[in-house]
């Protein structure tokens, strides 16, 4: 044989087609070889150098194919599909070759130059020229190919070196005119064929202008509604659906804009029902590196963003000093004014589109992007458009400005803190929105945008959380903005955001409402309850001095069910702060009135307002036996049991108020069976009639009801003052030590570590007592760590043994006692330790030291995971642009 | 004829409503779903359906072949949008039949009837294309949160309806009366459980793949019908090719209503009739024929910038 034969071991990796799947024979290496005039390709096992892993006869009949620069295909006699592929294209390249040689000069009898077209096209072929007569035949290839890789590779190399779609095009025409509905639907089966090849270079190409009307024009008849026609080429060709507000400077990039534009058409509606999952990942990343694209030359256009955000510069609401400008507006006919608010709304319409589709960026990018539009003049045009009169660009102004909370809150809060000393923030902008909005859609975007602003567990990176969990202090992670935003809040916003609330009187607002008002309370009340939860002492300060929290009780009153479950919401989030600040005021206030009559207004009647009712009772049932709860749940018991008493006993068909009633008894009549109570609440004391611990408790219950009102406002105003100041006669710190005694003694008795958990004791001194937890500045941490000896102190002189001398205790009682005190004064240490992180130890119990950290730990990890959980929620909703087809890929699965 | 009964005819023919009548629509609804149960009373005969997800051209042929509301009294187990392409019509036709027959459709919650959900499965995105904002979609999300989480059918020896399954903090069907529902679906609980759950083969509780919700056995099961004097456990949530599946010696029924479910899945869908004296019927129904109105595709954008 006049051919070289390659005998340089190349290596490679033998693959064979076993039911779909190419299955690995092992790697050897390649050569060729002649024997007795028939030439052979074999490959050498590299672990077993003995052993052949391949032995292929190279046959003249037989399609081989080279694919990429390192694989060659093909199909043996014995229907077996071979594949090579070769570590390098050098290698690939010589047994290419070879074969393509060897089969030369087989072939060399026969007809050599159909041989050599049909290598290159591979077994099957589409006819070069189609014909509406030669459609069944293509539809067949495609069908034939798209069933192996290998055959979907040929084809498609086919369509693209032929140009086979450009040819297919005008054959619509001619079926159209012919009114040939079968060949309408075989051609618009064909390029459904050829668009799930799924070949980038293909789909590529039909977007062009030339091809996409045509293209699109063919998958209209679609054989599976034979009876309908679609009207794509209409919509598709409708050029008017592009906006462009500021001319796009680049004709590539305007054209990537009108091809995003057709790959979206075709996903979502053309292809929608037949697109299989490859096509359809193919087509979304398609998308989004057109958009990418995009997105990023714009923004770095610098003449484009100036020209863009220019378009606000002529506005009176913008920034000042463009009084000539301003003047120029006014003197402008009614028409041009007309003409540049409409320039203006689109250009917001854009900025809008622009900012959605950036959040499938990477997050660096929106950053990036953010921070640079912020700088051209973001914030105007969210002003403007906060302000305008058409409903739709405030919802747009308002997506425009969540988008950026919901990625980065603290960029926006640090963003609205350096224009602080402009006339307006964005927060009173928001506020002003809420309160004067007569579209639902946009109140509810705001209220939520604002939400988020003042979060102080948003935009926290999950790092940052993570770490928390670790940490001894319960504290979120540094964000000093936050604490500067929320005192910014606190200080003046706040107000005018409740005060509507604040003001809420005359109770015939309450039965005439409108569904707008009562969407605004409604609003309004999921605020307070987002505030209750977040804010702190800020927020208890706040609504319990302006009389928001009195007046929701006025919203029970309110003829829509709606609003009187916000109001219920809003005393439930107060009852799950397990914070006795909010138990007093609700229990002075009589707070509990509105539920208990709600209940029996509903009475046996069994819908939602009933459900809540219960929940809202059962939680007090339920958490007067929990240990965390209970100290402060016991008396709420005892307070709504004792007013309403006469009430609820019309009500005790349900489980939870007639438990409710046993529960009251048990707490207050010793000789009651209690099962749910710890047991060393039930154990005998000296004391008659009260079980122990729970004296203590209902003596501190009647010195509260015997506290003079004015005392307790001035509780509730300076509430560290008070509580710092009169240990032993407040509800500070000694309701705390008393209440939790019996638990104590059980513990003792058990040994199991003690729940109370070491918080508690600052707690319920109110006010200071966040400064643990939520993330004060240093400033707050100094006054609270002095706050806090001071505390020390006068808790050691509240405790001594002169105060002691009037009770006389039992042994068990001593013992508990000593232990309380001992936890008390330990407790406080640690919680001075933490403070000032210094690792200093005082005399107690060692072993409380530790689990009051274990506990302290333990709640942490828990309001840890809550913040986790809840990023975890925002970062689907960010991201659900890139996640998305991700999803609907599993779904398809 | 009413509005109720135009909007109806609307909704048939799979046309949208104007967003100032959905608006009130839904506003009716709320008020009416506030005074239902959290596991609401159906008195028998009642047609059970699954999963419906958006599917609105299978819902109609759902109609068909079950009889018109409120003809035949039905109950759905949730999952009314989502996935499909007319999740807003469906679920509008669904509210607007209840608002006009509140006594003859009773609607419970389904895991997609939330905001979360509904913002990545295509609910959300559906609504933002046919409207232009989400305003429709808080609608609708408002009335989710006042769906029921469950049904009771038939008294005593019934049928305990909900869309995913049992929960291991809810022992007695009473224990579900003590939720306050009106909230977004939360992620653990006995109201996350509600409507997570599957039922699968093995002993007690597991961890649920799906990262919400738990795994139940056959044993649970019986306890809980047991305890609860009830017959059957019928729910949804989970996909089956054949349309229906009984487990653990008929104790349980999973009931899937989107035939080709996502256009591609290629199976049937059923429904369950309970009757009077609670024996279970099932009807087998396949997607709808195509034709042109059932070309199933999203609305397209109107205009764009980029």
């Amino acid at each position: 044989m006049a051919f070289e034969v390659p005998v340089t071991p190349r290596r490679v990796k033998v693959y064979e087609l076993q039911h779909e799947n190419w299955h690995d024979r092992g790697t050897g290496f390649c050569i060729g070889d002649v024997v007795n005039e028939e030439a052979y390709i074999l490959v050498k096992s590299e672990e077993e150098i003995d052993r052949l892993l391949l032995e292929a006869k190279i046959y003249k009949e037989v399609q081989y194919q080279k694919q990429q620069d390192t694989l060659i295909v093909w199909t043996d006699p014995d229907e077996t599909d071979l594949a090579l592929s070769f570590q390098e294209g050098e290698g690939c390249a010589a047994i290419w070759d070879f074969i393509t040689e060897v089969q030369k000069h087989l072939g060399l009898d026969d007809n050599q130059s159909e041989d050599a077209n049909d290598i290159q096209n591979g077994s099957i072929t589409l006819p070069p020229e189609p014909t509406l007569g030669a459609l069944p035949d293509i539809e067949r290839s495609l069908t034939l190919a798209s069933h192996t890789q290998y055959g979907r590779d040929s084809i498609t190399r086919d369509v693209q070196d032929l140009d086979y779609i450009a040819k297919l095009i005008p054959l619509l025409s001619m079926a159209e005119d012919l009114e040939s509905l079968p060949d309408l639907h075989s051609l618009c089966r064909i390029m459904k064929l050829i668009i799930l090849m799924n070949d980038n270079t293909i789909l590529e190409q039909i977007l062009l202008d030339e091809y996409i009307v045509g293209v699109v024009g063919i998958l209209e008849y679609d054989p599976e509604f034979p009876l309908h026609k679609a009207n794509h080429r209409d919509y598709i060709s409708d050029g008017s659906r592009f906006k462009e507000v500021v001319p796009i400077p680049d004709n590539a990039i305007r054209n990537k804009i009108k091809y995003t534009f057709r790959l979206q058409y075709l996903k979502d509606v053309v292809l929608a029902r037949l697109l299989d999952d490859p096509t359809f990942s193919m087509l979304s990343s398609m998308i989004y590196f057109y958009q990418v694209d995009i997105l990023n030359f714009l923004q770095h256009n610098e003449e484009f963003t100036s020209e863009l955000f220019g378009i606000f510069r002529s506005s009176p609401s913008s920034s000042q000093g463009l009084e000539d400008l301003q003047r120029e507006d006014s003197e402008m006919k009614e028409h041009a004014a007309q003409q540049t608010i409409q320039k203006k709304r689109d250009a917001v319409r854009f900025i809008h589109q622009f900012c959605l589709t950036a959040k499938n960026l990477q997050p660096q990018q929106r950053s990036f992007l953010y921070t640079s539009f912020v700088k051209k003049g973001l914030f105007d045009v969210i002003d403007f458009a906060l302000r305008d009169d058409i409903p739709n660009v405030r919802i747009a102004g308002t997506e425009l400005i969540l988008s950026i909370i919901d990625h980065d809150p603290s960029f926006v809060r640090s963003v609205v803190l350096k224009k602080a000393n402009e006339n307006t923030s964005i927060i009173d902008t928001l506020i002003d929105l809420l309160l004067t909005e007569s579209d639902f859609g946009v109140t509810s975007q705001v209220s939520e945008a604002i939400q988020i602003l003042l979060d102080p567990t948003s935009g926290q990176p999950l790092e940052a959380l993570r770490k928390t969990a670790d940490m001894f202090l319960r504290q979120r992670p540094d964000d000093p903005e936050i604490e500067i935003f929320l005192d910014s809040f606190y200080s003046q916003s706040v107000q005018r955001l409740f005060q509507n609330l604040a003001d809420l009187q005359s109770s015939d607002i309450l039965k005439n409402m409108s569904l707008q008002v009562a969407a605004l309370y409604g609003c309004l009340c999921d605020l307070v309850c987002a505030f209750i939860r977040l804010h702190g002492y800020r927020s208890r300060s706040f609504f319990v001095e302006s009389n928001v929290l009195a007046n929701i009780s006025q919203l029970f009153g309110s003829s829509h069910k709606s609003l009187r479950l916000a109001a219920l919401r809003c005393f439930r989030q107060c009852l799950g702060t397990n914070d006795e600040f909010y138990y007093r005021f609700l229990i002075k206030k009589r707070l509990f009135a509105p539920v208990v009559d709600l209940l029996v207004e509903v009475g046996s009647r069994n819908n939602l307002l009933n459900s809540a009712c219960l929940e809202f009772f059962e939680f007090i049932r339920a958490g007067s036996s929990k240990p965390d709860y209970q100290r402060n749940m016991k008396t709420l018991v005892t307070h709504v049991v004792e007013l309403y008493r006469e009430q609820l006993e019309k009500l005790t068909f349900f489980e939870t108020i007639s438990s409710l009633l046993l529960r009251y008894d048990q707490l207050h009549d010793d000789s009651m069976p209690t099962s749910d109570i710890a047991f060393a609440d039930a154990k005998p004391t000296g004391i008659p009639g009260r079980g122990n611990g729970l004296r203590d408790l209902a003596s501190d219950e009647d010195e509260y009801f015997n506290t003079s009102d004015d005392e307790e406002d001035q509780l509730l105003e300076e509430p560290v003052e008070t509580s710092a100041g009169n240990i032993p006669e407040s509800a500070g710190l000694k309701t705390r030590d008393t209440s939790d005694a019996s638990d104590t003694v059980g513990d003792l008795i058990i040994g199991l570590p003690s729940v109370p958990v070491s918080d508690k004791t600052i707690d319920s001194a109110g006010g200071i007592s966040e400064a643990g937890h939520s993330n004060e500045s240093l400033e707050t941490v100094n006054e609270t760590v002095k706050w806090l000896s001071r505390v020390k102190r006068q808790a050691a002189h509240a405790i001594s043994p002169d105060s002691e001398q009037h009770i006389s205790l039992t042994p068990l009682q001593s013992l508990g006692e000593k232990r309380r005190r001992d936890e008390a004064q330990q407790e406080e240490d640690d919680e001075l330790v933490k403070l000032s992180s210094k690792k200093t130890k005082s005399g107690g119990f060692a072993p409380k030291s530790s689990s009051s950290s274990t506990a302290a730990q333990g709640s942490n990890t828990a309001t840890t995971k809550k913040g986790f959980l809840s990023s975890v929620n925002k970062k689907i909703s960010i991201s659900f642009g890139s996640k998305r087809f991700k999803d609907k890929e599993e779904a398809s699965k | 004829m009413s509005n109720l009964d135009r909007a109806i005819e609307k909704l048939r023919d799979c046309q949208t409503l104007p967003e100032q009548e959905v608006r009130e629509l839904c506003y009716r609804a709320q008020e009416l779903l506030v005074e239902e149960r959290n596991v609401q009373i159906v008195d028998t005969p009642v047609t059970i359906c699954g999963d419906i997800h958006g599917q609105f051209h299978d819902l109609i042929t759902l109609f068909e072949q079950g009889g018109e509301c409120p003809d035949t009294n039905y109950l759905f187990l949730g999952d009314f949008v989502d996935r499909g392409f007319y999740s807003l019509e469906s679920f509008l036709l669904l509210l607007c039949l209840k608002v006009r027959y509140p006594d003859r459709i009773t609607l419970i919650r389904g895991n997609h009837e939330s905001r979360q959900i509904t913002t990545v499965y295509g609910f959300y995105d559906e609504c933002i294309r046919k409207y232009g904002s989400a305003n429709v979609w808080r609608y609708c999300c408002d009335v989710f949160d006042y769906l029921a989480l469950g049904a009771l059918v038939g008294g005593p020896g019934g049928v305990f309806c909900v869309h995913g399954g049992l929960s291991p903090s809810v022992k007695h069907l009473d224990q579900i009366r003590l939720i306050d529902r009106k909230q977004e679906v939360p992620h653990e609980g006995a109201m996350c459980d509600l409507l997570w759950s599957d039922p699968e083969d093995i002993d007690g509780w597991g961890i649920s793949p799906r990262g919400a919700g738990y795994l139940f056995g056959g044993d649970k099961v019986h306890e809980f019908n047991h305890t609860n004097d009830i017959s059957l456990i019928a729910r949804a949530h989970q996909l089956v090719m054949e349309g229906y599946k009984e487990m653990f010696e008929g104790a349980i029924v999973t009931v899937w209503s989107a035939p080709n479910y996502c256009y591609r899945c290629g199976n049937v869908a059923a429904i369950l009739t309970v009757g009077e004296d609670l024996e279970r019927k099932y009807r087998i129904f396949e997607a709808a024929p195509q034709d042109a109105k059932g070309m199933p595709a999203k609305k397209p954008v109107a205009d764009y910038f980029l």
